[in-house]
C-alpha cells in the first residue's frame, strides 16, 4: 500500500469511530485492533499493543500530569484561587473595560495554576459573568476575555497538553513548559490591549461604573495574605523547572504538595475539599491518560507501515518554502480543533508532524508552542470548540449560540495575530529556555 | 463537540412505571448486580486515588532525600511510573460509569429517540468487545510474564506481572461496565413497553 | 513471516519461494551504532539472489526500543538489532554480552553465542545470531575527575548496562531515555552520562560535554535477535546464510568503527572536550568488570559458572 493510502485508511477508520460517538479512548483501541489485523497479525500485534499501552504510561514523562491537575483542583476547590481575583479587583482602578481586563489578568494567573483550559474557563465564567451582566457588559466583553484567558491555560505552564505533547513528540517537557511563558504573556497582553481599545472607543460595550473603594490597608493585606502565597507557588514551580533544580515531575510534585499545604494553613483543607480534589484529579487525568494508553499503538503503527517516513519524504521533496509546510500543519491543527478536543488532536497529528518538523530542521519547542496556541484557538472556534459549550453553561439561557460565536471572533483574530508574531520572531519561544540552560 | 456531564449513565429506574413482571425480575437481578459492581468500582477508585497520592509522596521524598539528606534514592521514579498505570486503569471503570470518557458527539448530539438508542447500543456493545479483546490479551501477556518469572531490572526488582495486572483488571471491569450500560439501554425499553 | 509466491513446478518450488523478513532497530538508522544493519541487508539480498527480502519497519518510533525483544518473541517483527539491556528482564543472562572478557572471535570459537541463544530460545523463543555492533562504553562528564575516587556523588545517567560500574564508583545512576540526555545536561540535572564510546555526536551533546573518561569499559551489547519460528521456517541453506551474514556484517561494520571513533574524537576535541586518563585506570576497569559480574549473579536464573565458562577468561 502507498504511504498516502495508509494514512487515509488510518484517518478514515479513526474518524468513523470518533464521529459515531465512541469515547475517544475506545475509538483508538478499536482502530488499533483493526490496523493490527491488517498490518501485523492479530495475536502478536495485540500483545505488542498491550505492551505499548503499559510502557507509554510507565514512562516518567507523564507523571507530572496528575500532579499538576491535582495542584489546580485543590486550589480551586479550597477557594484560594478566588482570593486572587478579589485582590486584583481591589487594586484595579477605573480603567476602561475594567471587568474584561480583570478577567484577563486573573485568568492569566489562573492559567499559571491550572493545566486545563476547561477548568480555567469554567471558573472564570461562573465567577465573572454575573457581575458583568449586572454592569451591562456586552457579550463581546465578557465571553471574549473568559474564553481568551481560558485558552491560555494550555500555553502558560503548567499545561497538561504541553506535557503530553512533549511525551508524544520526544520534545523536552521542561523546555516546552518554560517556552510557553513569554508567548502566553504576549497573547494575554495583546488581548488586554484589544479589550481596552475597543472598550475605550465604544463605551457602551463596557459601561463605566462606580468602583467600590477599598482602603490601602485592605489592599495590602490582600496582597500579602491572599495573593503572595499563590504567586509564590507559581514562581516556585516555574523556577524549579527553569533552574534545572528539579525535573518537571519533581516540580509538579512539589507544586502539588505546596497546593495542599496552603489551604491547610488557611484552615480550608477539609474532607469535602479533599474529596472533590481527588475525584476531579482522577477523573480528568484518568480520562487523558487512558486515551494516551489506548492510542499508544497508533503512532507506532503509522511508523511501522512506512506512512510516517512516506509523508516526511514527500514533504521534504516539496519545492515550496518549508515554512509553508509549517503553516499547513498548523492549519490542520486549527481545523481539527474546531470539532475535536485537543488531546485527541495531539494523538492524531504529533506522530506525523514532529518527524516532518524535525526533518525540515525547525525548532521543535517553537513548533510545539505554536501547536499549543492553535489548539487553544481551535478550542474556542465555532461551531464546536469545547470552551464555547463550557461558557454557554454559565451564561443565562436566553443567550444563543450564535451570539456566543459572534462575541468570540475578536479574541480569535487577536490570537491569530499572536501566532503570526511568534512565527516571525521565534525568539519569543526559544529565548527563555536557552537562558535557563546557562 | 464534547459533553462531559456528571450524571450517572444508569437511569434511575425507581421513577419509572414498571409494567412487565418478567422485565421487573430481570431488572431486579440487573439492579442487584449493578449495586454490587459499583462497590467494586468504588474500591478500585480508592486504590487509584491512593496511587496518585503515593506518586506525590514518593516524588517529594525523592527530592528531599537528594537535596536535604544528600542521599539520592533511585526507586521513586520507577515507582511513580508504575503507580500511574494502576491509577489510570483502576479509575477508568468508575470514570466510564460517570460518563467521564471524552467523546465527540457531533452526530450523537443531534440524534433523538429510537435512532439515538440504537447508536448508543452499537457504541456500547462495540466498546465492550474492544475492551474484552484488550482484557484477553493483557491477561495473556500478564500470565506469560508470570510464568516466565520476569523481574524488572530497575532499582527495585519489581515482578513485571504485578505491573501488567492493572491493564487486565481495568479492562475486565470496563467490559463489564459497558455490558451493564448495554443491558440498561435494552431493559429501559423492555420494562416499560411490553 | 514468509510469503509464498506462485511456484512453477514441484521440483524447484523451494527456489521460487521468497521470504520477507521484517526488521526493527533499537535506534534510528542514522545512529552509527546501527551501521551493521544495512551491511547485513545488502549481504543477505545479494547472496540469497533475492530469495530473502529484508524489510526495515523502523526504529524506536515504530516499536519502542524496550518492546523490541518482546516484538521479536511474539512475531510482530522477525528480527531486531537491539541492546540486551533493553529486554534483559526476559533473559537477564543476555546482559553477559556487556560484561564479557573475551573478544568476539574467542566467543565464536567457544560457542558462547550458541549457549546464549539457547537461553534466549528457552525464555522467549528467540535466537541470538550474534553481536550487532563493535565498541565499548564510555563515561562523558561535565566535572573533571582524576581517579575513581572523584566519581563519588556525581549524578550520571545510565541504564542497567552501566548500573554496576556507577554503583561501584559511588556515583548516583539516574535512569532516563537517550533523548532526554541533552536537556538534562543542559539544565545541570546530571553531571554526565554513560554511552557507547562512539555515536555520542548523534545525540548532539558534543558542545555540552567537557570530558570523556579514558579508559572505556565493558562491551557494546547490541545483539541481533531473530524469531525462532521464522528461522526454522527458512530452508536449511538460507538459515546458514542468515547466520553467516550476521557475523560477516559485524566484522565489516567493525572495520569502520575505528575510523568513526577517530573522526568523532577529532570533532569532540574541536568542541572543547578533553580526554582525561584516570590515574588508577586499572582499578576503574576492575571495578567495572567485577561489580558487573557480581551484579549479574544476583539477577540471573541460571548457573553463573556456565556463563563464566563462555564469557570469562
Ligand atoms: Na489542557
Ligand atoms: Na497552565
Amino acid at each position: 500500500m502507498e504511504w498516502w493510502a495508509v494514512i487515509i485508511l488510518f484517518f478514515v477508520l479513526l474518524m468513523v469511530f470518533v464521529m459515531i460517538g465512541f469515547p475517544v479512548a475506545f475509538a483508538f483501541l478499536a482502530v488499533n485492533m483493526i490496523l493490527v489485523i491488517i498490518f501485523i497479525n492479530f495475536d502478536s500485534g495485540m500483545q505488542t499493543l498491550v505492551l505499548s499501552a503499559f510502557r507509554s504510561l510507565g514512562s516518567f514523562t507523564l507523571t507530572p500530569i496528575p500532579l499538576f491537575i491535582l495542584m489546580g483542583e485543590v486550589l480551586f476547590h479550597s477557594g484560594l484561587v478566588m482570593k486572587l481575583l478579589d485582590v486584583l479587583s481591589r487594586w484595579m482602578g477605573r480603567i476602561p473595560s475594567r471587568l474584561s481586563i480583570l478577567t484577563m489578568a486573573s485568568g492569566t494567573m489562573f492559567a499559571a495554576l491550572s493545566g486545563s483550559a476547561v477548568a480555567n474557563a469554567a471558573m472564570l465564567g461562573s465567577s465573572m459573568v454575573p457581575e458583568m451582566q449586572k454592569r451591562g457588559y456586552h457579550l463581546k466583553m465578557s465571553v471574549g476575555p473568559i474564553l481568551g484567558a481560558g485558552s491560555l491555560a494550555t500555553i502558560i505552564p503548567p499545561s497538561t497538553t504541553a506535557i503530553l505533547l512533549g511525551g508524544l513528540g520526544g520534545i523536552s517537557v521542561g523546555d516546552l513548559l518554560i517556552g510557553g511563558i513569554l508567548p502566553g504573556l504576549l497573547l494575554a497582553t495583546l488581548m488586554i490591549v484589544y479589550f481596552m481599545v475597543i472598550g475605550a472607543f465604544d463605551s457602551s460595550l463596557a459601561p463605566k461604573y462606580e468602583v467600590e473603594k477599598s482602603s490601602w490597608k485592605e489592599r495590602i493585606r490582600g496582597l500579602i495574605f491572599d495573593a503572595f502565597p499563590l504567586l509564590g507557588l507559581i514562581f516556585l514551580v516555574v523556577w524549579l523547572i527553569f533552574s534545572g533544580f528539579a525535573t518537571p515531575t519533581e516540580s509538579a510534585a512539589i507544586g502539588a504538595l505546596g497546593a495542599l499545604i496552603l489551604p491547610a494553613l488557611y484552615g480550608k483543607l477539609n474532607k469535602d475539599v479533599i474529596k472533590k480534589t481527588m475525584i476531579g484529579t482522577i477523573k480528568v487525568s484518568g480520562m487523558i491518560l487512558l486515551i494516551l494508553a489506548a492510542s499508544a499503538g497508533f503512532s507506532q503503527l503509522l511508523a511501522f507501515t512506512g506512512a510516517t517516513s512516506g509523508l516526511v519524504n514527500a514533504v521534504l521533496s516539496l519545492d515550496t518554502a518549508p515554512i509553508l509546510s509549517i503553516i499547513g500543519m498548523l492549519l490542520i491543527v486549527l481545523i481539527l480543533g474546531t470539532f475535536i478536543e485537543p488531546i485527541s488532536i495531539l494523538m492524531i497529528t504529533t506522530p506525523l508532524f514532529i518527524p516532518v518538523v524535525f526533518a525540515l530542521d525547525f525548532d521543535l519547542v517553537w513548533f510545539g508552542i505554536l501547536v499549543l496556541i492553535c489548539l487553544g484557538i481551535g478550542n474556542i472556534t465555532p461551531p464546536f470548540g469545547l470552551l464555547l459549550f463550557v461558557i454557554r453553561g454559565v451564561l443565562p439561557s436566553d443567550v444563543s449560540m450564535k451570539e456566543i460565536y459572534k462575541s468570540v471572533m475578536g479574541v480569535i483574530t487577536v490570537s491569530l495575530c499572536g501566532v503570526i508574531i511568534i512565527m516571525v520572531f521565534p525568539e519569543i519561544v526559544t529565548w527563555l529556555p536557552s537562558v535557563g540552560s546557562e | 463537540m464534547i459533553k462531559v456531564n456528571d450524571k450517572g449513565s444508569s437511569v434511575a429506574y425507581k421513577e419509572r412505571s414498571v409494567v412487565n413482571k418478567v422485565g421487573l425480575k430481570i431488572y431486579k437481578v440487573y439492579s442487584t448486580f449493578n449495586k454490587f459492581f459499583s462497590k467494586i468500582e468504588n474500591l478500585f477508585l480508592y486504590i487509584a486515588g491512593i496511587s496518585i497520592l503515593s506518586i506525590l509522596i514518593a516524588i517529594c521524598y525523592g527530592v528531599f532525600a537528594r537535596e536535604v539528606f544528600n542521599s539520592p534514592v533511585l526507586w521513586t521514579n520507577d515507582l511513580a511510573g508504575y503507580l500511574l498505570v494502576y491509577a489510570v486503569f483502576f479509575a477508568s471503570p468508575w470514570i466510564l460509569k460517570n460518563n467521564g470518557h471524552v467523546k465527540v458527539d457531533l452526530i450523537l448530539g443531534n440524534l433523538q429517540g429510537r435512532v439515538l438508542k440504537y447508536v448508543n447500543l452499537l457504541i456500547t456493545f462495540g466498546s465492550s468487545i474492544v475492551t474484552f479483546i484488550f482484557f484477553w490479551f493483557s491477561l495473556k501477556v500478564t500470565l506469560s510474564s508470570y510464568n516466565r518469572g520476569v523481574v524488572l531490572l530497575d532499582n527495585i526488582p519489581w515482578p513485571e506481572y504485578l505491573l501488567l495486572l492493572p491493564l487486565a483488571l481495568g479492562s475486565l471491569l470496563l467490559t463489564i461496565r459497558f455490558l451493564i450500560i448495554f443491558t440498561n439501554l435494552l431493559l429501559k425499553e423492555k420494562v416499560i413497553e411490553t | 513471516s514468509s510469503e509464498e509466491t506462485n511456484s512453477q513446478g514441484e521440483a524447484d518450488a523451494s527456489e521460487e519461494e521468497i521470504y520477507n523478513i521484517k526488521v526493527a532497530t533499537a535506534l534510528d538508522l542514522t545512529n552509527k551504532q546501527m551501521a551493521g544493519f544495512p551491511i547485513f541487508k545488502e549481504i543477505i539480498e545479494e547472496t540469497s539472489d533475492g530469495r530473502i527480502q529484508i524489510e526495515h519497519v523502523g526504529g524506536p518510533e515504530a516499536i519502542p526500543g524496550f518492546n523490541q525483544g518482546e516484538a521479536v518473541s511474539n512475531g510482530t517483527v522477525d528480527m531486531s538489532w537491539v541492546f540486551s539491556s533493553y529486554y534483559a528482564e526476559s533473559v537477564p543472562e543476555a546482559l553477559v554480552s556487556n560484561f564479557t572478557e573475551l573478544s568476539y572471535e574467542e566467543e565464536i570459537e567457544r560457542g558462547s553465542f550458541e549457549y546464549l541463544s539457547e537461553l534466549h530460545e528457552n525464555a522467549m523463543n528467540v535466537k541470538v545470531l550474534g553481536r550487532g555492533a563493535q565498541g565499548k562504553y564510555s563515561i562523558f562528564l561535565n566535572d573533571e575527575v582524576n581517579s575513581t575516587e572523584d566519581f563519588a556523588g556525581l549524578k550520571i545517567r545510565g541504564t542497567a548496562t552501566y548500573a554496576p560500574l556507577l554503583q561501584g564508583l559511588g556515583a548516583d545512576a539516574i535512569s532516563m531515555e537517550g533523548g532526554e540526555i541533552y536537556t538534562a545536561l543542559e539544565r545541570g540535572m546530571i553531571d554526565g552520562f554513560a554511552w557507547a564510546n562512539y555515536s555520542v555526536t548523534d545525540l548532539g551533546v558534543q558542545e555540552l560535554v567537557n570530558y570523556q573518561v579514558v579508559p572505556d569499559f565493558n562491551t557494546n551489547d547490541l545483539l541481533i535477535l531473530m524469531n525462532a519460528n521464522t528461522m526454522e521456517n527458512l530452508p536449511e541453506d538460507l538459515q546458514e546464510l542468515v547466520r553467516e551474514a550476521a557475523i560477516q556484517s559485524y566484522y565489516e561494520m567493525a572495520e569502520g568503527v575505528e575510523k568513526v571513533i577517530e573522526e568523532e574524537h577529532a570533532s569532540l576535541k574541536e568542541t572543547g572536550t578533553e580526554f582525561i586518563e584516570l590515574e588508577d585506570s586499572e582499578k576503574f576497569q576492575t571495578i567495572a568488570l567485577e561489580q558487573s559480574w557480581e551484579w549479574l549473579n544476583t539477577r540471573i536464573n541460571s548457573d553463573i559458572s556456565e556463563l563464566e565458562k563462555y564469557f570469562r577468561k
